[in-house]
């Protein structure tokens, strides 16, 4: 099974101003990793980064925004998908980090180690475009349809448990969220 | 009485600046929720879990709009876990928090809201978020200008405690 890493390396030549919210452990290292500042929030809280991405997604609809969600983290919140559902911006794309386990936690396993399936319940929640994925050239087609799809996406990339280790400290939450705002003051032309 | 108040609602929001409104229903803010959808002034983003609608808030003032957040209390205690953390890891966003405040002093007729009545007053200064309680209609429009001048001008959430007996 392939690592989220190799995914995220497929996604990163798709960035060009794209906005970047990121749930937090391992997912917030591996895409910092990858692309670092403008653009990105790391660190985001346990189901937090879905919902600040829709609420960016909303604010500015000339504008992508990716989630780079994960299976423990949006199985805390499931009650996001049938907002993004109603919503369906175009411009918001989740992708999902499934590797069915709370890797911060020793691994332990989540819901969808078991039974249940992330793209089965945004589906029924109403979301339009929803895939799962298992293989890195099926992943490259997601996110190549994502970037061009009517209505929001949801991408479930089934991913093996491992920590891609990472020589680099992430920014304070804080700090991030300055270097945001002031990369978009500078992009969308305005001033706070 | 209910129409004036209203009124004074939406004239509050629009003078505050506020032009991004998530909301989930309750007995407290309902007679305001289908002028806010109606009115093309306002996004309204309608919730599941008033949790997401932190977040939401913070994206979109992100993005550039001022966002206000219209739950009741126990909606508000829902998302007291989101609130921590923008307030903890991020330093807060500045999103009016409009809280239907049911279970509060003298309201004992909704006497199961009195846990959710209360603890909305602890977690409000447990996260050193400024509010201000509205008994008193005509004040009411005033009170949500100050309130996004506080949010905005602190960078932080800041609340208004909605007690007008008039609209339950």
């Amino acid at each position: 099974m392939v690592s989220f890493y190799d995914y995220l390396k497929l996604l990163l030549p798709k960035i060009t101003n794209e906005l970047v919210i990121c749930t937090l452990a391992g997912v917030s290292r591996q895409w910092f990793d990858l692309k670092r500042p403008d653009g990105n929030l790391y660190t985001v809280y346990m189901a937090g980064a879905t919902p600040i991405a829709l609420g960016l997604a909303l604010a500015l609809p000339h504008r992508r925004v990716i989630s780079l969600d994960s299976d423990g983290s949006l199985l805390m919140g499931l009650t996001i998908l049938p907002v993004v559902a109603q919503q369906d911006p175009s411009n918001l794309i989740i992708i999902v980090c499934d590797n069915e386990s709370y890797g911060a936690i020793d691994g332990l396993p989540t819901h969808t180690a078991g039974a249940a399936c992330l793209a089965g319940i945004a589906r029924e929640s109403g979301i339009r475009n929803v895939v799962e994925v298992k293989e890195l050239t099926e992943f490259q087609k997601a996110i190549d349809d994502a970037f061009k799809a009517n209505g929001s996406s949801f991408i479930v990339a089934k991913v093996k448990q491992s920590h891609q280790p990472s020589p680099h400290k992430l920014p304070h939450a804080l700090d991030n969220k300055f270097q945001l705002v002031r990369y978009m003051e500078t992009t969308e032309n305005r001033s706070k | 009485m209910k129409a004036q108040i209203k009124e004074d609602f939406i004239a509050g929001l629009k003078e505050a600046g506020i032009n991004f409104v998530a909301s989930l229903p309750c007995s407290g803010i309902s007679l305001f929720l289908p002028s806010i959808a109606d009115d093309p002034h306002f996004k309204q983003v309608p919730l599941a879990n008033e949790g997401d609608g932190v977040g939401i808030c913070a994206g979109a003032w992100l993005g550039g709009k001022k966002p206000a957040l219209l739950v009741d209390g126990a909606g508000f205690v829902l998302a007291h876990y989101a609130l921590m953390n923008i307030t903890y890891k991020f330093g807060g966003f500045p999103i009016l928090l409009v809280v239907a405040h049911r279970g509060s002093f003298g309201d004992g007729k909704a006497w199961y809201h009195f846990g959710d009545g209360t603890e909305t007053i602890q977690i409000l200064e447990s996260l050193r978020i400024p509010y201000t309680i509205v008994r008193e209609s005509q004040k009411l429009k005033a009170e949500l200008v100050s309130g996004e001048r506080t949010a905005e001008g602190y960078g932080r959430p800041a609340a208004i405690l909605l007690n007008l007996e008039e609209i339950w």
